[in-house]
């Protein structure tokens, strides 16, 4: 993945990003800023998709003759191709109240907004359909995906009421979108999983197996990922009423030892899945998180064909 | 039988209530735990959950190691000791007890709450009252120990109790082993299964001396006893300033300036020390604290008026008994002594009584009996004999009638007279002069050169050649006679003779002449006829001579006289009665016995240190009009100053592990656990062992 320089790192800081209270004015800072850097077009080619076959007929292209076929029935055959002018993207994010903690910085919800943003920034200007839902238990508010500039306002909007409150139920969401969402397109989350992984991973297997491209963008606190307490806490759940008194200090080690079962739990799933995942740490910049939409963007536009989906 | 004591309970107390800071730590601690709202409190719930069991007993272990130091730590401050218990005192066995305390001056040492001498006593009572009808008992002090057992065992316990409430602490200096002597010979006799020494002694270490232990261990054997020390005082020896000795010398420039030596034992911290003479403080100075007994001089200008007796005072101890040391600055009336001059000669050293006026005042320093003075042999008939008490008349030819007479009303009247012959005064005419007052008749001089005569050796019975020559015998064996005036064998009647010749015939004579005396020497008193004036020996000759003709009876015994001891006194022949009044008022008769030249007399009483009168008086006269005759003093043992304690594994080592127990006593006069051996360091080491695995367990979580 290519990096960036670390002025414009310096400038995708994301609380510099966050700073910026115009969504609108955001999302273009943080496109223009990784683009810039990664000397990219914002303009790329459409995608098309193989449809069926149709017996050649005179003036149809030679590069489209598919000469598997000819070798098998000794008939000249064409491609046909969906011509889609955009990609349909549906942005997850969970506006969970696990989003809105924050060691030092930004929150974790104010990261994902921000990248989510940016995203459907670029995305609407390569004239790709983008729609956003925002969960908790569900999909609310759920905007479907539309191509149109217009649309942009409207998901930024959604956006930056973001609140984090409740409780998140991804896999349920996963479910209940996977009804919605007819055609495939690429399905975009922004959680920090940190519920049980298990109906979680079934759920986006499922999403796999109905053809979507899944990027998966598991964002934590440093702190989330480090554990640097060292006095006696009382730490408190802030999504119920639990709470634990532990001595940091003694469960540190193990503490991450789960951490990392945890993670590496999703990416072996997500791995034999062939779902993109990412583990973002809010402290880093936010280019990070275009650049690998923009790399999984790239594969589905160089490849007509695509592999074969896994089974469940 | 071994237990576990602790010799600082309150500081157990504290110590272990400290044990508790942990938990409250503990508690504080969490109750003041950082709160923080954690998105992933699902991974610390799990977390916590797997390593709950682990967790809880670590920081139990943790929490119990803390507790556990801070435990060791508070035993090892209270200093804990194990303790061999020394056996019930009331035990159902029937049982002989003697209880032997020791009333040595040095158990009126103060340690805690009161004298040692006083816990003993409780103690003693204590016994005396836990007595079953079964159980029977002695009681004996040290210092009576040298008596005949005396400890018969009774029964009656209100016999006991008496005689225990008229025992008193004393000022002497006894061991134990004699009174301890006495007790086993006494539980010899009983025929009780269970038999016992219950010894109430301060351990003071210059009391045991180790060749008597062995006996008493056989002794102890024999009589089936086993022997109960018990501490009456504190484990540790206090801090005592003392006055060890006190010697005092003359100046020879003022005859009343004395140098007045003091050896002190100085206490931990400065000592004041001072000379007193009545109520006068003559000097003072002070003693820096020293392991070590340290020497002070004062010299003091004693003043007219100022009692002949001093004492050296240092500020009251925990032992105040030997803060005092008494000294007798020895004012005696000093000898006038005339020396008759019979062949002076223009060079001094060639004078007949050059000599002999050096030996009588031998040098600057000396503390000098005799004041000298030389005069011709014509001073015989011119001087007042009367003012001298001492006459020499060295090797006089001439005997003018005026000045034999001069020499016979002296004598008469209790003068003192000591002849020396020569080649001019060879015996005829002194003894035409004399006639009657020499203690023999004389023969013509004879020489002896080619064999020259010796002292005979053999023969130094007289007090005065004993004292003279006791010691210096070897000196002795060197003198030489190559002249001498032979006596003729005509001894006149009550003449004693000092010292003979070595053949046999006497060299120095006394008799005394009704009030007086004569003293002859038949030979020279320069070096004409004999090395004599040239030996060592001849100034205590010369000295102890004339102490003995003249009576000086404050000088009967050198050397100090301690608490106990008897005083041998040598009083004037007229005094016919005597009686010795004591510091404490109490007087003594004192028996005369008739001596010679003195009446001798020794008093045998002296319970305590201080002043001691001897009183021309009868028993039953008044004194305060008696003549005062002699004063001497009498001091304490500066051994009792030394207050290290024996240790106890000392007397067990000697006696025997089994036949001694220990113990110590309390305020209260209970005894106290026993001979202890200290565990501090064993607790304290032990905390500093779980405090280093306390550090490592911590590292491990």
């Amino acid at each position: 993945m290519p990096s960036l320089e670390p002025r414009r790192a310096a400038v995708l800081d994301p609380l510099t990003v966050a700073s910026i209270e115009n969504m609108a004015v955001r999302a273009r800072y943080v496109v223009e800023g990784t683009l810039t850097g990664l000397h990219k077009s914002p303009h790329m080619g459409s995608s098309v998709e193989f449809v069926e076959h149709k017996e050649y007929s005179p003036g149809d292209e030679l590069k489209h003759i598919d000469w598997k076929v000819l070798g098998r029935s000794d008939k000249l055959y064409v491609k046909q191709f969906e011509d889609e002018t955009n990609m349909r993207a549906y942005i997850l994010v969970d506006t969970s109240a696990s989003m809105g903690y924050a060691s030092e910085g930004v929150t974790k919800l104010q990261y994902a907004v921000s990248a989510a943003a940016a995203l459907a920034y670029l995305m609407l200007q390569q004239t790709d359909s983008v729609g956003l839902a925002l969960f908790r238990e569900q999909a609310r508010p759920y905007i479907p995906p539309l191509a149109k500039s217009a649309h942009l306002p409207v998901i930024l909007d959604a956006l930056d009421a973001a609140k984090p409150e409740g409780r998140a139920d991804l896999a349920r969401v996963l479910d209940e979108l996977s009804d919605r969402i007819k055609r495939r397109g690429l399905v975009i989350i922004f959680s920090d999983l940190l519920d049980d992984p298990a109906p979680i991973l079934r759920a986006l297997k499922l999403f796999r197996h109905r053809r979507h491209e899944i990027i998966l963008f598991q964002v934590l606190d440093p702190w989330e990922i480090d554990f640097p307490f060292e006095k006696t806490t009382l730490f408190v759940s802030m999504e119920d009423d639990r709470r634990v008194v532990s001595d940091p200090k003694a469960i540190a080690k193990h503490y991450r030892l789960e951490l990392r079962q945890l993670l590496e739990t999703y990416r072996v799933e997500c791995l034999a899945n062939q779902i993109d995942y990412l583990l973002f740490n809010t402290g880093e910049p936010l280019n990070r998180v275009l650049t690998q939409y923009l790399a999984t963007r790239e594969q589905v536009t160089c490849s007509a064909y695509r592999l074969p989906t896994p089974s469940s | 039988m071994f237990g576990l004591s602790i010799a600082n309970p309150l500081v157990l107390i504290v110590g272990v209530a400290g044990a508790a800071i942990p938990i409250i730590i503990h508690l504080i601690h969490r109750h003041r735990a950082d709160v923080h709202r954690f998105a992933a409190i699902d991974l610390v719930l799990r977390t916590q959950k797997r390593l709950a069991t682990r967790l809880k007993l670590h920081q139990l272990l943790l929490l119990l190691l803390r507790m556990a130091a801070i435990a060791c730590i508070a035993f090892g401050l209270a200093r804990p000791f194990l303790a061999k218990r020394a056996p019930a005192q009331g035990s159902r066995v029937p049982t002989s007890t003697v209880i032997v305390i020791d009333d040595s001056l040095s158990m009126q040492q103060r340690s805690g709450a009161g004298p040692a001498f006083d816990r003993a006593l409780r103690v003693a009572k204590g016994i005396v009252a836990e007595m079953s009808v079964r159980d029977s008992a002695a009681v004996l002090t040290t210092s009576e120990g040298r008596a005949p057992a005396r400890g018969e065992l009774s029964f009656d316990k209100r016999a006991l109790l008496a005689q225990l409430s008229r025992v008193k602490p004393g000022f002497g200096s006894v061991g134990p082993e004699a009174a301890l002597a006495a007790a086993c010979a006494a539980l010899s006799e009983s025929r009780l299964p269970r038999k016992r020494i219950v010894l109430l002694h301060d351990m003071a270490r210059s009391a045991w001396p180790a060749a008597g232990l062995a006996a008493l261990k056989a002794q102890m054997v024999k009589a089936g006893a086993v022997l109960e020390v018990v501490n009456a005082a504190l484990d540790e020896a206090p801090d005592n300033a003392a006055v060890l000795g006190v010697e005092i010398k003359r100046s020879a420039a003022h005859r009343r300036d004395v140098l007045i030596a003091v050896r002190v034992q100085p206490g931990r911290e400065r000592t004041r020390v001072r000379v007193v003479f009545g109520d006068a403080v003559a000097a003072e100075g002070f003693a820096e604290p020293a392991r070590d007994a340290v020497a002070k001089q004062f010299r003091v200008s004693v003043q007219p008026g100022w009692p002949n007796v001093g004492r050296v005072r240092l500020p009251d101890d925990a032992l105040a008994a030997d803060n005092t040391r008494y000294f007798d600055v020895g004012f005696s009336r000093r000898v006038q002594a005339l020396l008759i001059d019979g062949e002076p000669a223009t060079a001094a050293y060639g004078s007949e009584t050059f000599f002999l006026e050096r030996a009588l005042s031998p040098s600057r320093d000396a503390d000098s009996l005799v004041q000298a003075r030389v005069a011709p042999a014509s001073a015989l008939a011119r001087l007042d004999l009367s003012a001298f008490d001492w006459l020499t008349i060295c090797n006089v030819g001439d005997w003018p009638a005026q000045a034999a007479a001069a020499v016979r009303a002296y004598v008469e009247q209790g003068g003192r007279v000591f002849v020396t012959l020569g080649e001019r005064s060879t015996g005829d005419a002194l003894e035409a002069a004399l006639r009657g007052l020499l203690p023999c008749g004389l023969r013509p001089a004879k020489s002896f050169e080619a064999r020259p005569l010796r002292l005979d050796l053999d023969a130094l019975d007289h007090p005065v050649a004993a004292a003279a020559l006791g010691q210096k015998q070897s000196d002795a064996a060197e003198v030489r006679f190559t002249r001498i005036v032979p006596s003729d064998g005509r001894v006149a009647p009550g003449t004693e003779v000092v010292l003979r010749y070595s053949n046999g015939l006497p060299a120095l004579l006394l008799r005394r002449q009704g009030k007086g005396a004569v003293a002859l020497l038949t030979t020279s008193v320069d070096r004409d006829w004999t090395n004599l004036p040239i030996r060592t020996v001849f100034v205590p000759l010369m000295q102890e001579l004339v102490r003995y003709m003249t009576d000086r009876s404050d000088r009967g015994d050198a050397g100090d006289t301690l608490v106990g001891e008897p005083r041998r006194l040598r009083l004037p022949k007229r005094i016919a009665q005597a009686t010795v009044v004591g510091p404490d008022g109490e007087v003594e008769p004192l028996t005369l016995t008739d001596a010679a030249w003195h009446n001798t007399a020794a008093a045998r009483r002296t319970p305590l240190p201080g002043v001691y009168t001897v009183k021309a008086a009868a028993p039953g006269d008044a004194l305060a009009d008696a003549e005062t005759v002699a004063t001497f003093v009498v001091n304490v043992d500066p051994k009792e100053s030394d207050l290290a304690r024996l240790k106890p594994k000392a007397l067990e080592q000697a006696l025997g592990m089994g036949m001694v127990a220990f113990a110590s006593v309390g305020d209260d006069g209970s005894p106290a656990p026993a001979h202890r051996a200290e565990v501090s360091f064993a607790f304290l080491l032990a905390a500093l062992a779980v405090l280093m695995v306390e550090a490592l367990v911590a590292i491990r979580e």
